[in-house]
């Protein structure tokens, strides 16, 4: 981002366009600031960045317009930005100021090692002079051992050649070293060098009674120039340095202060507030929108937008915020399966290693409570039906351990983990068999099945091949069970498994589950929300267009076949007239369907709620939220949908048996 | 939204330890009483949102407050027919199982004070009666069939 404004000033400079020049200018030595870790991001910086850019696009259309409009605030907003860059060149000083160390040092520090400097003052380490003489012959390898041993017990920050030595065979270096270790320790580990501590000054000089007056009137400065908007921040950004300077004294408070524990619910609830919020801003908008209409309102009504966008833009970053608290780490509940893997490779007496990657991606609180049981149901069923016993995998020529690999990474908006063995794999054949004899399939339809679809199989109720259930696994509780929690988070499951060389379960999931985008359709005349994560895209959409391609409607579409689902008969509601309906292509794991509604109204953040125990079994619809104008709208579950429109006809009747047991 | 109770009738205040408090309500021009305590909430009957592939008692969702409620109809749930143009309708919000139900009603009465000796068995009508059905309380001008609403749901699932 630094470099793209930086090219913008150039460009800018050399098309004389010296108001983006110097808002450019400005702009890049913040970003600079905050690219080397100068100054902290801040609410106040942010606001002050996003303000640029908003700036950017006023000066584009004075320009346009031909008017010196909002110059006022143009002149406002740089203005901030460059009280920023020197807050934090009076916050630099006020940091290293209480050390004894010499203006001539500081003065010769890169912008790195200031940083790493200060860095390490706010750390709480120690900093220590150490005056080393090298040899000048093997000055390169002994620097390199030196770096090696100090490596072990701090950071160097800088090192300078002190000028002071006389005999021109060797060189001394005073090197800048912050370390956690007291002196003492330090003495023996470097005992060809001279160790000081560089002692804070003893008249507390606080702060430098220069720096005082700009930083107390900056903020306020600030505040008065982002207009009437804005609320004032908290105190407490108000005066960064206070902060800092306690932390300075002590180290350990800090340490303690930065975690707190919450209840989940108590996120729950802040999720909601914000929900209730963003209920208030569709009803500012829709009154803003009535407002628009009567021309003596034009004026408020313009304003009324503009703080209608302000407000949306911090509802925005409060969401993500919240969201972002409520992320932890998949490594939370991976840890517990590797004790899992441990107990249970004794039982079977089958050697086995997890390997585990992406422990550090993270989803939501809630989804990865829910995820324990399908996870330890998935890895169970890797060691007892895909882990060969010993015996088998050395006939086989495998090594005698198995592999059971857990892998997590973030794919948009979605969280994969793959249950991966290199075990015995499935036999698509006896799993046939298995489903013929157990009666979940018949003979006619196994013909027709594709390789998929077979392997699909052991997500089937009921379903097992081994004749002789474990204490483990295949105790009634199978795989339809691993699918149903999953699919309650919003996630699918997918198989698939190569004959002889492994399985590789996939998990998909959203990130989060509180708030989602939705987009607004109308079927039947009533209105219904998709999630937007899994809508592809939306067409216009004409009846003409439709193929039959083996008993079912499809459409071409880029050259592929789309099959093709009239969302009022998936739902069982009547039709209602339309002029012209949408297809909305939705997309699930490797399916495709796209969905005729009536009417598309747009899109929407909603806070989800789940339907009350007495709807819970009513398939195709995920939960509901409420609308601005409180009403409320039922989310289908996009996921749900596709599969039955995939499910074959048997399937269907079974699954429509199950939801309405009357 | 929530509509405050009718004044208690007061007439056996004190009279009477065993007394019952009884919310009577009306379907069809009949006249039915549920017990007061198992009531969270009244509410008027605002637009409830239909929900597809939904058992056909259950009318939709409601949001009260940001909290979702399945609505029912407690016409459909004692099997009479459905009626047109109903304006005094309001919705007894009861505690069934884990989740909060709204019920459906005609028109709310008032509360009423029930003597134990005013309840008799529903045993008095029907040889078989159905395990929602408490009682017959008479009491002043009315009859209220007792009702247990929340077991009016016990064959539905």
């Amino acid at each position: 981002m630094f470099r793209l404004v930086h090219t913008l000033k150039g460009l800018s400079g050399l098309f004389g366009a010296a108001q983006i020049a110097g808002l450019s200018h400005e702009l890049e030595n913040v970003l600079d600031d905050l690219r080397l870790g100068r100054i902290d991001l801040t609410p106040l910086v942010l606001d002050c960045l996003f303000q640029a850019l908003d700036l950017y696009s006023k000066i584009l259309k004075a320009e346009r317009d031909n008017t010196t409009a909002g110059q006022t605030e143009i002149e406002g907003t740089l203005l901030s930005l460059a009280r920023i860059s020197q807050q934090n060149a009076a916050a630099g000083t006020t940091l290293v100021a209480p050390y004894e160390i010499e203006p001539g040092l500081l003065g010769v520090l890169s912008e790195y090692e200031e940083h790493r400097l200060r860095a390490n003052i706010q750390e709480g380490q120690r900093l220590y002079r150490i005056f080393v003489k090298f040899t000048l012959t093997s000055f390169e390898t002994s620097l390199d051992e030196f770096r090696e041993l100090a490596k072990q017990a701090g950071e160097i920050i800088s090192y300078l050649p002190t000028g002071a030595d006389t005999d021109p065979n060797t060189i001394e270096l005073q090197i800048l070293f912050g370390s956690p270790h007291a002196i003492e320790s330090l003495g023996p580990l470097f005992p060809t060098a001279r160790v000081e501590e560089v002692k804070r000054r003893k008249t507390s000089p606080s702060r430098p009674a220069g720096s005082l007056a700009p930083r107390r009137d900056t903020p306020a400065g600030m505040a008065a120039v982002r207009g009437p908007i804005m609320t004032m921040p908290p105190p407490s950004e108000l005066a960064p340095h206070d902060t800092t300077r306690a932390i300075l004294q002590d180290p350990t408070v800090r340490s303690v202060s930065q975690t707190v524990r919450v209840d989940i619910r108590k996120l729950d609830h802040l999720m909601m507030l914000v929900g209730e919020l963003a209920i208030v801003k569709t009803a500012m908008s829709r009154l803003a929108e009535r407002m628009r209409a009567q021309s003596e309102l034009r004026r408020p009504t313009g304003e009324l937008l503009r703080l209608h966008k302000s407000f949306e833009r911090h509802l925005l970053l409060l969401q993500d915020a919240i969201l972002e608290v409520r992320m932890v780490p998949l490594g939370q509940v991976f840890d517990k399966l590797a004790r899992v893997v441990r107990q249970f490779s004794r039982e079977l007496s089958k050697d086995v290693n997890l390997v585990i990657t992406g422990a550090e991606t993270e989803i939501d609180k809630l989804i990865v409570e829910e995820l324990s049981d399908p996870l330890m149901h998935m890895i169970r069923n890797a060691l007892d039906h895909g882990i060969e016993a010993k015996e088998e995998r050395v006939r086989v020529g495998k090594p005698v351990v198995g592999t059971i690999a857990l892998n997590a990474f973030q794919k948009g908006n979605h969280v994969v983990i793959e249950v991966e063995d290199d075990g015995q794999g499935i036999d698509a054949d006896a799993l046939m068999a298995s489903a013929l004899r157990l009666g979940l399939v018949n003979a006619d339809e196994v013909r027709s099945m594709t390789r998929r679809e077979v392997l699909g199989l052991i997500f089937q109720p009921g379903f097992t091949t081994k004749r002789a259930a474990t204490d483990l696994s295949g105790r009634g509780v199978g795989l339809d069970v691993v699918k149903n929690n999953i699919a309650r988070l919003g996630g699918v499951v997918d198989v698939t498994s190569e004959t002889g060389t492994g399985t590789k379960l996939t998990i998909t999931l959203p990130i989060t589950l509180a708030i989602i985008n939705v987009l607004l359709v109308e079927v039947g005349g009533q209105l219904f929300g998709l999630p937007l994560a899994n809508v592809d895209e939306v067409l216009g959409f004409v009846d003409g267009a439709l193929r039959i391609v083996d008993g079912a409607e499809t459409i071409s579409l880029r050259g592929a076949s789309l099959r093709v689902c009239r969302m009022h008969q998936l739902l069982e509601i009547h039709p209602a007239e339309t002029l012209r309906s949408s297809l909305v292509v939705i997309t699930v794991g490797q399916r495709r369907v796209g969905f005729v509604v009536e009417r598309m109204l747009g899109q929407e953040s909603v806070v989800i709620k789940s339907l009350g125990e007495s709807l819970r079994r009513v398939r195709g619809i995920a939960g509901a939220a409420e609308l601005g104008d409180q009403r409320v709208v039922l989310i289908l579950d996009a996921t749900g949908l596709v599969e039955e429109v995939f499910a074959t006809e048997k399937e269907t009747i079974r699954l429509r048996a199950r939801s309405l047991p009357t | 939204m929530t509509q405050l109770l009718a004044p208690l009738d007061h007439a056996h205040d004190h009279a009477h330890s065993e007394a019952r408090e009884v919310l009577g309500f009306v379907i069809e021009g009949s006249a039915y009483g549920v017990d007061i305590p198992t009531i969270a909430e009244i509410l008027r009957l605002l637009e409830v949102t239909p929900v597809p592939r939904a058992p056909s008692f259950i009318l939709g969702v409601l949001s009260v407050r940001g909290r979702l409620v399945t609505i029912v109809s407690t016409r459909e749930l004692l099997r009479i027919p459905p009626a047109a143009s109903l304006t005094r309708q309001r919705v007894l919000l009861i505690n069934v199982g884990k989740e909060t139900l709204g019920f459906v009603v005609d028109e709310v009465l008032q509360v009423f004070r029930v003597l134990r000796e005013e309840v008799e068995p529903p045993e008095v009508l029907t040889d078989d009666p159905a395990p929602h059905a408490l009682g017959i309380a008479r009491t002043g001008s009315e009859t209220l069939i007792l009702l247990d609403l929340a077991r009016l749901l016990d064959d539905r699932w």
